[in-house]
């Protein structure tokens, strides 16, 4: 319901730290031991003359070019693709529909939209002293399932408790009135003036 | 369970960590960066231009050849990449725990910021010991939240009394982690 892919994220954090460790301990390792550096040096070498040849015996007739550097070119832009794809992964997606239902007449579907549910929240919040703001946001929550997130904007020196009982009230009451119960995470934050300075820390 | 609640722990438990999106990002910029050097460095030796740092042979060349960079060097560079794929390695492992206390107990799955707590508690200890905004500090780590009080010259603060108040309360928000409140006052005074 974060919206991000936090688990994809850490196990490609680990992996791409995993190879750079490697690579860098196996640099360290042909400084530390002169017969390893000589094999690599032979083996790696002959490897890279393996390539060019097999690089001019592929080349396009007619052409300076040939289908090794062609088929690098290729796959260097898949990569460079789907790291694009990764990094767009990364925002906060959203829905625009809270909530489907079939109606029990079995006539149709019910189709909760994001912004009757955020009315009748933000509604319901506008009188609270302590709040400064809400937003109320549908965001996929895994799979087809879709879950509301509602961020409280607080004033300074509100209490958590009763602004929290204050959201939670709220959201039961949009639950109510739309006739579903959707999953919500209610956050409770500072205001803009509480939260400069230390994000733990204020007076 | 229902799938509501399901979700709802899950989301909790995602939000109270961070999500390493930060990290990800700069890693991917710098991957992209390099990967698109590499591609440039392929195509101009494919329209047969000149490179613009080196050719893709004369890096692969290289890249063998690395030993001839002396042991200094290669220790050098080594000791880099795993430093960074440490950090890396262990940014993926650790928690990343975010300053958020979570309140179980509420109907829907309810976040509370360390910094709405921390006001919170200032506010409850200027009342109750009678003091002005800037003679209250609070900060709310996961466990504990410790107060510093300036109190006014000639003007004593009871520490228990404080102490116990701003406990009660803390403890009426039902954060988890419960907050153990701790009070100092300062001894020396300020002029008010």
């Amino acid at each position: 319901m974060t919206g991000k892919h936090a688990a994809l994220n850490r196990f490609f954090l680990f992996l791409i730290g995993l190879v750079l460790a490697l690579i860098g301990a196996a640099i360290g390792f042909l400084g530390f031991a002169p017969a390893a550096e000589k094999a690599w040096r032979s083996g790696a070498g002959s490897g890279v003359d393996t390539l060019a040849d097999a690089a001019q015996a592929s080349a396009i007739p007619g052409t300076q070019t040939h289908w090794v550097a062609a088929a690098a070119v290729l796959l260097g832009v898949i990569a460079a693709a789907l790291l694009i794809s990764w990094m767009i992964a990364q925002r906060q997606r959203v829905r625009r529909t809270a909530a489907r239902a079939e109606g029990d007449n079995g006539l149709g579907e019910i189709v909760i939209d994001n912004r009757a549910f955020e009315q009748i929240v933000e509604a319901r919040l506008a009188d609270e002293p302590g709040i400064i703001a809400s937003n109320v946001r549908s965001v996929p929550a895994g799979g087809t399932n879709t879950g509301v997130r509602v961020r409280i904007t607080t004033r300074r020196g509100a209490s958590p408790a009763r602004i929290a009982a204050e959201a939670n009230t709220a959201v039961d009451e949009a639950q109510t009135i739309l006739g579903k119960k959707i999953p919500v995470l209610i956050t409770v934050r500072a205001g803009a003036r509480a939260a400069l300075g230390h994000v733990q820390r204020v007076s | 369970m229902s799938t509501t609640d399901k979700i709802g722990r899950r989301a909790v438990r995602q939000e109270l960590r961070s999500t390493r999106s930060g990290t990800t990002l700069i890693v991917a910029i710098i991957a992209l960066l390099v990967l698109a050097y590499l591609i440039t460095e392929v195509i101009l030796n494919m329209l047969g231009q000149p490179p613009l740092l080196a050719t893709p042979g004369a890096l692969a060349l290289g890249a063998t050849q690395i030993g001839s960079l002396g042991q200094p060097l290669l220790y050098a560079i080594g000791g880099v990449l795993v430093l960074i794929g440490l950090v890396l390695m262990v940014r993926a492992i650790l928690p990343g725990i975010r300053g958020l206390h979570h309140t179980p107990d509420a109907a829907n799955p309810t976040i509370i910021d360390d910094t709405v707590v921390a006001a919170a508690l200032a506010k409850v200890i200027r009342d109750s010991a009678n003091l002005r905004e800037e003679q209250v500090s609070v900060s709310v780590g996961r466990r504990r939240a410790t107060a510093h009080v300036h109190p006014t010259t000639g003007v004593p603060v009871d520490r228990e009394a404080v102490q116990s108040e701003a406990q009660k309360v803390a403890d009426s928000y039902a954060l988890t982690p419960p907050l153990r409140v701790s009070v100092d006052i300062d001894k020396k005074g300020m002029v008010g």
